[in-house]
């Protein structure tokens, strides 16, 4: 306690010095904070597009589906799921179709849903933004940029061709809907049909059901269910069912998390150098200290604690400001331009418009490396000055 | 003042040493990145490039047309340079059917010159050389389940031809992006038109011998003299045929400013520390100096010297380390990351081997930040020092 005391008191003395130095690590406390915030922001806007519009939390099919998606290696029979943490639990029926509008050809991946179903696993069936969401065969719900593409409106028809295990067939249906949902992949090319339709232009009766389990829970819920499933079925956590744009989540991880080591280690050695000056300034004094009685390793752990309590000030501005910036840009969408322009690049990665950053206390602690290393690095090097101090050359003021 | 900077520098080895060593790191870092992340960005236009040629005509105002009819034309004869060749391409959308499966494809009618261009992606077979004969995309031949020498069927109905033809798979195509490989059919010209729009094409391609990524003048000077010469039809370089990526050009050059200068903040908060330190250590000196008629300006040059000095050292040896290593990545180099990863980035078109770029730009950037930080970190210790009090400077005493 009195070296804490001695400790605060020494940095205190160069209030502007000490200022000085916490800015470095407040800088970088910032940039810590702000780059987990945002790395976790992306991920978990990765998962919220994939789990409620793209896929689903958890999907299970058959084997021979994920390794081959094509309607006839769908569901013979719908499978029977028991486990406590399935909230909802609605069949898809996913196929390849020629979309053709009077004036226009586009072919698509068509999603066979369960109405009610739908809407108690996804969020599609609330991003209507003209019409309403479906409710009977017959009907189609467009995203609106693929509505754009074939140039079809609320009431107009479209056609729906498709051949599969039924041979050729077509169906003529009514756009009831179109959708805005800010995800990439469903505003780009989704198309939504009713379950009865997709039977019959397919001849499938589901290719894989989509399941509702809580949030963060979704790779435990698959790996259970996995162990209760037949042989030939396997289900699938949502991070499991992202398509490529997951390596990007996974490269930026790779890259940024050395980079802020490395900067948090430079603050470190700012710190350090700060106090190597403050501690040859003050060696008389060390001297005095020791010839009262503290060892000198309790001499280095002062230097050590100086420093460490210098990166702390830091810390703790940083924290505030690292934390004040991050509650703003978990509220407000001000990344939405750039994903939107994402979006219109990569139309098929799943990206979502909106990308609010993470807020989690944990990038304190990781934040607070920087105190460590300020307090090892002083231990290495200023507090190698105190541990070979000559006593009687600096009492006697040589 | 020069050499008096510079012995101040060499009278703290250690300090002198530690800021050099960031500064120089900094500029390694920057141009490591400049380098990595133009080559990246070089591999996703020359790309767009390769698919797109360096001039393409359409029909006027094409990105509002969505009819087949509206966006195929009669291709007129062109008068172009000497080594440059042009192929005319049709594009639609079929559905693509074998058996009882089906995919939605893209499908381009092509002339013998451009499948010459798409030999070195087939990975089995050959290339068509007869009516009747297609290309496909691996991971399409792979969900229709055919193979070389099978029969596919294209469909694709109301257009002006007649709807529906039937082709021999003679080649497989190894495309890196996995959703564009299972979408693609690359049929004879001829074949395309009999199927959608006889003697029509819906865009001519154009390309220049010897034009570099970047070169835009011959391109612009070719759509000059052809513009006028095409009544009804629009010529565009590629950049502007891909408006996204054009618009992404001077957003990519921000983008990497704001990164580097994150680098060279720290950087300079780091000096900006080291200066105060020298300038703590040397207050009496400082004062001494002023009393024996050194001026307040001579005393602010005197710091910005020793900063630029630093400065200029660290940036010289982290410009020659940096240029070294992007020597070597010009000659190629893969991303240090896991093959899991680097293989889902290729299905953004990002291929395994880049090629790192530093243009003068990105090294005058760099520099410019170097000097930039050195003066503004210098400013205010140097503006500390020139109001110094002689008397009470020779008297300080830590």
């Amino acid at each position: 306690m009195t070296l804490l005391r001695l400790a605060w008191r020494n940095l205190l003395r160069q209030k502007r010095r000490t200022g000085l130095l916490s800015l470095v690590v407040i800088y970088v406390t910032v940039a810590v904070l702000f780059m987990f915030g945002f790395l976790d922001g992306y991920g978990e806007s990765l998962v919220e597009a994939y789990g409620a519009y793209v896929e689903a939390p958890v999907e299970v099919a058959r084997r021979a589906y994920w390794e081959d998606p094509d309607p006839n290696q769908g569901f013979s029979a719908l499978p029977a799921l028991a486990h406590p943490l399935v909230q909802a639990a609605t069949p898809r029926l996913a196929f390849y179709a020629l979309l053709r509008s009077p004036y226009r050809l586009e072919g698509g991946v068509v999603l066979g849903v369960d109405p009610e179903g739908e809407k108690a696993l996804s969020r599609v069936p609330y991003k209507v933004a003209e019409g309403r969401w479906l409710s009977a065969p017959g009907e189609v719900v467009l995203g609106a940029k693929l509505a754009e593409r074939l140039d079809v409106r609320l009431g107009e028809r479209l056609v729906v061709e498709a051949s599969a295990l039924k041979g050729p067939q077509a169906l003529g249906l009514a756009v009831v809907g179109i959708l805005r949902a800010g995800v990439s992949n469903v505003d780009y090319g989704g198309v939504y049909v009713h379950l009865e339709d997709a039977r019959a232009l397919t001849g499938a009766l589901a290719t894989h059901l989509a399941l509702k389990v809580p949030r963060g829970r979704e790779a435990q819920v698959a790996a259970e269910l996995n162990a209760l499933l037949p042989e030939d079925l396997l289900a699938k956590g949502v991070w499991d069912l992202m398509g490529p744009i997951r390596a990007d989540y996974e490269g930026s991880r790779l890259f940024y998390i050395p980079l802020l080591l490395l900067f948090m280690l430079l603050a470190a050695v700012a710190v350090v150098s700060t106090t190597y000056v403050s501690v040859r300034e003050r060696l008389r004094e060390f001297a005095v200290v020791e010839s009262l009685g503290l060892t000198p390793w309790g001499l280095a752990g002062l230097v050590a604690l100086e420093a460490a309590l210098a990166s702390l000030v830091g810390l703790a501005l940083g924290l505030l400001l690292g934390y004040g910036l991050l509650a703003y840009t978990s509220t407000h969408n001000v990344f939405g331009p750039l994903m939107r322009l994402s979006m219109e690049l990569l139309p098929e990665s799943g990206l979502s418009e909106a990308l609010y950053t993470a807020v989690r206390p944990v990038y304190a602690f990781y934040a607070g490396a920087v105190v460590v290393f300020s307090g090892l690095l002083a231990l290495l090097f200023p507090g190698r000055l105190v541990l070979g101090l000559s006593l009687p050359r600096y009492l006697k003021g040589e | 003042m020069f050499r008096l900077a510079w012995r101040n520098l060499l009278r703290t080895p250690g300090r002198s040493l530690t800021t050099l060593g960031v500064v120089a790191l900094v500029v390694f870092l920057s141009l490591l990145f400049l380098s990595v992340y133009a080559g990246a960005f070089d591999a996703f236009l020359r790309l767009i490039l390769e698919r797109t040629g360096h001039l393409v005509v359409r029909v006027e105002g094409y990105r509002e047309k969505e009819d087949l009819e509206s966006l195929a034309f009669t291709p007129p004869p062109l008068d172009l340079p000497p080594g440059a060749t042009l192929e005319g391409a049709l594009e639609g959308a079929a559905l693509l059917i074998a058996g009882e499966r089906s995919r939605a494809v893209s499908l381009t009618g092509l002339e013998p010159e451009a499948f010459r261009r798409e030999k070195r992606a087939l990975s089995a077979g050959r290339l068509p050389e007869a009516p009747g004969e297609a290309l496909l995309g691996e991971a399409l031949a792979r969900a229709l389940r055919v193979g070389l020498g099978d029969e596919v069927v294209a469909y694709a109905p109301g257009g002006l031809g007649l709807g529906v033809y039937p082709f021999r798979v003679v080649g497989l195509l190894d495309l890196p992006e996995t959703q564009l490989e299972a979408r693609t059919l690359l049929v004879p010209l001829e074949d395309a038109q009999l199927l959608l729009a006889p003697g029509r094409v819906t865009l001519l391609r154009v390309w220049l011998p010897g034009v570099g990524l970047y070169e835009m003048a011959p391109l612009e000077a070719l759509k000059g003299e052809l513009s006028p010469r095409l009544p009804g039809l629009s010529v565009e370089t590629w950049l502007e045929a891909n408006p996204l990526y054009a618009a992404l050009l001077p957003l990519y050059d921000v983008v990497m400013g704001v990164y580097v200068g994150i680098f060279f903040a720290l950087a300079g908060l780091i000096l900006l520390n080291a200066l105060y330190l020298s300038l703590v250590e040397r207050i009496r000196e400082f004062g001494l100096l002023a009393a024996l008629g050194l001026t307040g300006r001579r005393v602010m040059a005197l710091v910005l010297w020793e900063s630029l000095l630093l400065v200029g050292v660290g940036a010289g040896v982290g410009l020659l380390l940096g240029l070294g290593v992007h020597l070597t990545l010009a000659d190629g180099f893969r991303l240090p990351l896991p093959q899991a990863l680097l293989e889902q980035y290729r299905e953004f078109g990002l291929p395994e081997v880049l090629y790192g770029r530093l243009s003068p730009k990105d090294l005058l950037l760099t520099l410019g930040y170097a000097v930039g930080v050195a003066v503004l970190a210098a400013l205010w210790p140097a503006y500390l020092a020139s109001r110094l009090e002689p008397v009470e400077a020779m008297r300080y005493v830590p």
